[in-house]
């Protein structure tokens, strides 16, 4: 055979390889809540045979839990035999190794920092495990939703907006970051631009005067701050009273359906006081 | 006899000149406090900003700074004055108010709260399952320790190690089996924070505080004399077992509202009273005001710094009392030409 024969086949067999990789995925385990998320987005929930013990996405369906956001138990995702792990970075780096060294194949993911990041991650997710058309759909619906919000907030008046996403010490979204595209896509700026950390004090708050505060759920610590906000009679937000909870559980979580969710939400909170 | 009295007369100038420095320095301290942060206000400019409430200075000081330079006083005062206490009843140096397992009571306490729903969240009910965490593991500390031949100070300091360690391991336990709201909650009321807007809990601390230091004094001397041992102090004519429980309870439950309002924040009670103690001697009667002041100044001082030093951001407070404390206390020790002891 000629050298041209044998690099044709060897194209071939490569590309064979590679498309018939994620077809050949059958057990999948996922260690993180969001990637848990995706995996029911694109209906390839029958492949999940682990996850973590905060996938609540999962808590009905008969899937090990194999631990926690940050520990693993190695032993009991070994005995699951999965063709995939799928975590995020904040897997701790030993047990990622442990994995690698048993066999297991590890897809070690960057949590994603904008809506962009978010779909790639979801296609990607799909190119390993399968499902990959109707990855396509629920990204393609997403992005076709986002833009809606989109042309419809070019309307909105553009405000300045403080999004708490933590207290104890008080924090705040950033820029550079998925969440932050809630406001930039309604037309609204974040009050803490050009901060590179999210602990920020109340004075700063105060300093920055937001025109609506946006605040999670987190767990009913949320409703809490937003008395606290209260008591600040100096913010515009608080004399409009544009205060709003926003649910921790899609705000924070980066999946393509969540992201529209939340989007939503915010947007509604904005046109509901677009005459201010 | 003139000799003795010249020289008591000389000790009790010194002492009180020492209390009155930490006064002035004190007073030095809130003044920075209250003039530092990102909106700037004049110290002379304080009272006609208190005398406007529309304005975003009168709002700063009197929601932010002031309420949280007096929390930072009373927990401070607070931790340090039961540190002393503890590290005198005890006579170990490695005693602080969390070794006896309190701040992992009141912990476990707001998680189990949290955990199953009781009370809702709210800023009231959790720091009253954190004291009754707190009260709850010193009931049990001291129960456990009281033996038929009386109270064991080392099985007790043993007890509160132990349980301690249970409690961090039985949070943690609740930690892995709940769900991420709970985690949040947990992991944020943990963290252990000044910034407290509620005054009824302010006051409390306060007021609790200011109340322990007068008790203490009452129990000065007893202190003084279990320096030279419980034998040795019983012999003196001192009810040691009656004092040791009175004064463990009194610095636990100052801690328990230390810690329900506050959260757990290090170091104060470890490295103020020895500090003090570097400087001014053993001497109870002058130590404990000492240390009450020494904690207020502390833990003032280190807000400060937390809220401004990467302004607009701000720091946990643990960093900046686990670096400044640790660090200063590291440099006065090695410098120090005597030797450290308690008695």
């Amino acid at each position: 055979m000629t050298a041209k024969g044998f690099f044709f086949i060897w194209i071939l067999l490569f590309v064979l390889a590679y498309t018939n990789y994620a077809k050949d995925v059958r057990r999948v385990v996922s260690l993180a809540p969001s990637v848990t998320e995706i995996i029911y987005l694109i209906g390839a929930e029958d492949k999940l045979v682990g996850c973590t013990s905060y996938c609540s996405v999962a808590e009905n369906d008969d899937v090990a839990e194999v631990g926690n956001a940050v520990d693993v138990n190695i032993e009991a995702l070994f005995a699951l035999q999965p063709d995939v792990v799928l975590a995020m970075k904040l897997t701790k780096a030993q047990d990622i190794a442990a994995m690698e060294k048993l066999g297991i194949k590890v897809e070690v993911m960057d949590s994603p920092r904008n809506f962009d990041e978010i779909c790639d991650q979801t296609l990607h997710i799909a190119s390993l495990i399968g499902n990959k058309r109707e990855a396509g759909e629920v990204v393609e619906a997403a992005r076709k939703k986002v833009k809606e919000i989109e042309n419809l907030s070019s309307e909105l008046k553009h405000r300045k907006i403080f999004f708490q996403l933590g207290a104890n010490p008080v924090f705040t979204v950033l820029e550079n970051t998925f969440m932050n595209d809630y406001l930039s896509i309604c037309n609204a700026e974040n009050i803490a631009a050009g901060l590179s950390k999210g602990t920020i004090s109340r004075e700063s708050v105060l300093l920055r005067n937001p025109d609506v505060i946006i605040i999670a759920t987190m767990g009913g610590f949320g409703e809490e701050e937003m008395k606290i906000w209260r008591t600040f009679d100096t913010i515009t937000a608080v004399k409009n009273n544009d205060l709003f909870l926003i649910d921790s559980k899609t705000s924070c979580s980066p999946t393509p359906a969540n992201f529209v969710s939340a989007l939503e939400d915010v947007y509604g909170f904005l046109s509901k006081r677009n005459d201010r | 006899m003139i000799v003795k009295n010249k020289k008591m007369r000389k000790r009790n100038t010194k002492w009180l000149l020492f209390l009155m420095a930490l006064i002035i320095v004190l007073i030095v301290s809130v003044a920075i406090s209250l003039a530092s942060g990102e909106i700037k206000i004049g110290l002379f400019d304080i009272p006609s900003i208190l005398s406007d409430n529309s304005s975003i200075e009168y709002a700063v000081l009197t929601k932010i700074r002031i309420p949280r330079l007096i929390l930072a006083g009373a927990v401070g005062g607070g931790l340090s004055l039961s540190g002393a206490i503890l590290q005198g009843i005890y006579r170990n140096p490695l005693v602080e108010p969390y070794t006896l397992g309190i701040s992992g009571g009141a912990a476990l306490g707001v998680s189990i709260a949290i955990v199953s729903g009781l009370g809702g969240i709210s800023f009231i009910t959790l720091p009253l399952f954190g004291f009754a965490g707190a009260v709850i593991t010193l009931f049990l500390v001291y129960f456990l320790s009281v033996k038929r031949e009386g109270l064991n100070i080392n099985n007790m300091l043993l007890i509160g190690v132990m349980v301690s360690f249970v409690s961090s391991s039985a949070m943690m336990f609740l930690m892995s089996t709940t769900n991420t709201d709970n985690v949040q909650s947990i992991v944020f009321w943990v963290m252990g924070s000044l910034d407290e807007s509620n005054m009824i809990l302010i006051r409390i601390a306060l007021y609790s505080a200011l109340a322990a230091l007068v008790l203490t004094y009452l129990f000065a001397q007893p202190l003084n004399a279990l320096r030279l041992g419980e034998a040795k102090a019983k012999h003196l004519g001192i009810n040691t077992s009656l004092t040791i429980r009175l004064l463990f309870f009194l610095a636990s439950l100052l801690t328990g509202i230390a810690v329900a309002v506050a959260g757990v924040i290090g170091f104060v009670g470890l490295v103020v009273p020895h500090l003090i103690r570097l400087i001014i001697g053993n001497d109870y009667r002058v130590l404990l005001g000492g240390s009450f002041l020494g904690g207020t100044i502390f833990l003032v001082l280190s807000d400060t710094v937390a809220r401004t030093v990467i302004a607009p951001n701000e720091l946990p407070i643990g960093v900046i009392t686990g670096l400044v404390g640790g660090l200063v206390f590291i440099a006065v020790l090695s410098r120090s030409k005597s030797h450290f002891k308690l008695n």
